[in-house]
């Protein structure tokens, strides 16, 4: 069986030995995922909590039928349709679409990050404004504001580093059609945070 | 560096500028805007942000709290994973028939990429057919579809028809019927049918494992006599399930269908000749079975038939797109 197509050798030895039970590897394979996981799940739903219980039940799904996966696409493309599809179940169970098209992005405390920009932030400098911190969360609320689509480009491509090719096979999209995607994405993504920031620039002046 | 190269505008600089700094620019058009940002202040600015802005976005992720592993590790302690038997059996097939009757025939309907597999309990027509369908195209909803207005046609139950579409993910679905409800060969060869007309469509490989799995059919078909030394009860549930698994066979032909592998639970393979290694294949565990000299009577003239005929059939293919020879065996002893 071709089960080792997709993945390192030692990626598939540790699917293979979680799929006999084995947590340790299955440990591993959540250190591994978590970050794709809880970002992704975090982007679709509306609550920092339900995107801890949803990323948590994504990775029991992942654990009790492991042993489905087959190695004939990549394992990280299935645990994103995991993922995706337990935050579509639960955006239907929750019957709450309408409101939860908004994702959720927090500072470092793990407070909500809003879009009004802080007072902070308004008496900044034009030069400060490029500074770490505020920079990012720039760049945060510019994201946030972007259609799901380029959000989902951007965090699969930009935030975690994953190939055209394995995004491709994420989101069922020809190559072509990804670069196209990300570079609207991107450019947009830049015309929002220039918006947002000509207008700070605005008030502070 | 100076080139003849066609000097770019403005605008067609920024168009290339994400993909200069992913580095994905051939060479040409890397030194046109390079040649451009030497001249041009605003957009050397530009680039210059624009490669902040790509830093920046990557720092924008975030490391998931750690609660999130000690959660997951935390309660995996008291779930149990899905067994080979649950996956198979529990959800799918309620199939204590399988190792009880001696009638059972497994079809598996091998694709590349996708597996069909389908149960027919030819001792007690009435007993109905239990179809597992894998798909593992993950975006075919049209197979999830397809599928549940079979099972919807055939009479599977509402129940059924809903875990077809409710199952947890877009790549498994499962159906079961209920006995009383389906006839089985009419069950299983209309949800084959559509299963197959659907993942045709969602696959483009498809076709020529049909042109093989067609010649393997016929070689199936015209085996009359099983040459099982090991087991006379399989040797008469293979006689049992001959015919309608021939007539099966027979529209599946004409309905463009692949099957590659017919086989039985329980058989005890003589020793020697082959190996044995167990693997996982769709939502089941097999046995996959390697013969080594070629002189094992495997389901007699099948195992010959479709050795012999391998090599044409490789050179009749494109490299990479022949599924090869497996014979799968369902471990199906559990009783």
């Amino acid at each position: 069986m071709a089960f080792t197509q997709f993945n390192t050798p030692d990626e598939d030895a540790l699917i293979k030995a979680a799929s006999k039970g084995d947590k340790d590897a299955f440990s591993r394979i959540v250190s591994m995922y978590e970050r794709l996981v809880y970002n992704t799940v975090k982007s679709k739903v509306g609550s920092i909590d339900d995107a801890m219980d949803i990323s948590q039940e994504v990775f029991i799904k992942l654990w009790r039928s492991i042993g489905r996966y087959r190695g004939d696409c990549r394992f990280s493309t299935w645990v994103y349709k995991v993922s995706i599809n337990t935050c579509l179940d639960f955006l239907r169970k929750s019957q709450a679409n309408d409101v939860l098209q908004m994702p959720v992005f927090t500072d470092k405390d793990g407070d909500e990050l809003t879009f009004e920009p802080s007072d902070d932030s308004i008496t900044a400098s034009p030069e400060r404004l490029y500074e770490q911190n505020e920079a990012v969360r720039m760049v945060r609320d510019g994201i946030a504001r972007l259609s799901p689509e380029q959000r989902e480009i951007i965090l699969l491509r930009d935030i975690e580093g994953y190939t055209y090719d394995e995004i491709s096979e994420m989101l069922q999209l020809e190559i072509g059609t990804v670069k196209s995607r990300l570079n609207r994405a991107r450019s947009n993504l830049k015309l929002i945070i220039e918006r947002s920031r000509d207008g700070q620039w605005i008030a502070h002046e | 560096m100076k080139t003849n190269l066609k000097p770019l505008t403005c605008e067609k600089a920024r168009e290339l500028m994400f993909d200069y700094i992913d580095g994905e620019l051939r060479a040409g058009d890397r030194l046109r805007l390079e040649n451009h940002i030497a001249e041009c202040e605003a957009c050397k600015c530009e680039l210059s942000e624009r490669s902040e802005m790509l830093r920046l976005i990557a720092s924008c992720g975030e490391n998931p709290p750690s609660e999130l592993k000690l959660g997951v590790m935390d309660k995996i302690d008291n779930i149990p994973q899905e067994t080979a038997a649950e996956r198979l059996r529990g959800r799918i097939l309620p199939m204590g028939a399988l190792t009880a009757a001696a009638a059972a025939v497994m079809i598996l309907v091998v694709g590349r990429g996708f597996i069909f597999g389908g149960v027919m309990n030819d001792a007690k027509p009435d007993a109905g057919v239990q179809v597992l369908m894998t798909a593992d195209k993950y975006d075919a909803p049209e197979v999830a579809d397809e599928a549940a207005d079979v099972g919807n046609a055939s009479g599977f139950t509402a129940d059924a028809v809903k875990e077809l579409s409710d199952a947890d993910m877009v790549n498994n679905v499962v159906t079961a019927a209920p006995a009383e409800n389906v006839a089985a060969p009419e069950a299983a060869e209309e949800y084959v049918y559509a299963t197959t007309t659907a993942l045709k469509a969602a696959s483009p490989g498809y076709g020529l494992l049909f042109d093989t799995a067609e010649v393997y059919a016929s070689k199936i078909s015209a085996t009359n006599t099983v040459d099982i030394e090991a087991s006379d009860s399989i040797s008469e549930m293979y006689t049992a399930t001959y015919s309608p698994v021939d007539a099966m066979f027979e529209k599946m032909r004409n309905r463009e269908t692949a099957i590659l592998v017919c086989l039985a639970d329980d058989l005890k393979l003589p020793e020697g000749d082959h190996t044995t290694e167990t693997v996982y294949l769709g939502t089941s565990e097999f046995i996959h079975v390697t013969v080594e000299d070629g002189s094992i009577t495997l389901f007699g003239d099948l195992l010959q038939a479709l050795e012999s005929d391998e090599a044409q059939y490789r050179a009749a293919v494109p490299e990479g797109d022949f599924t090869g020879l497996d014979i799968f065996m369902l471990t199906g002893a559990e009783n």
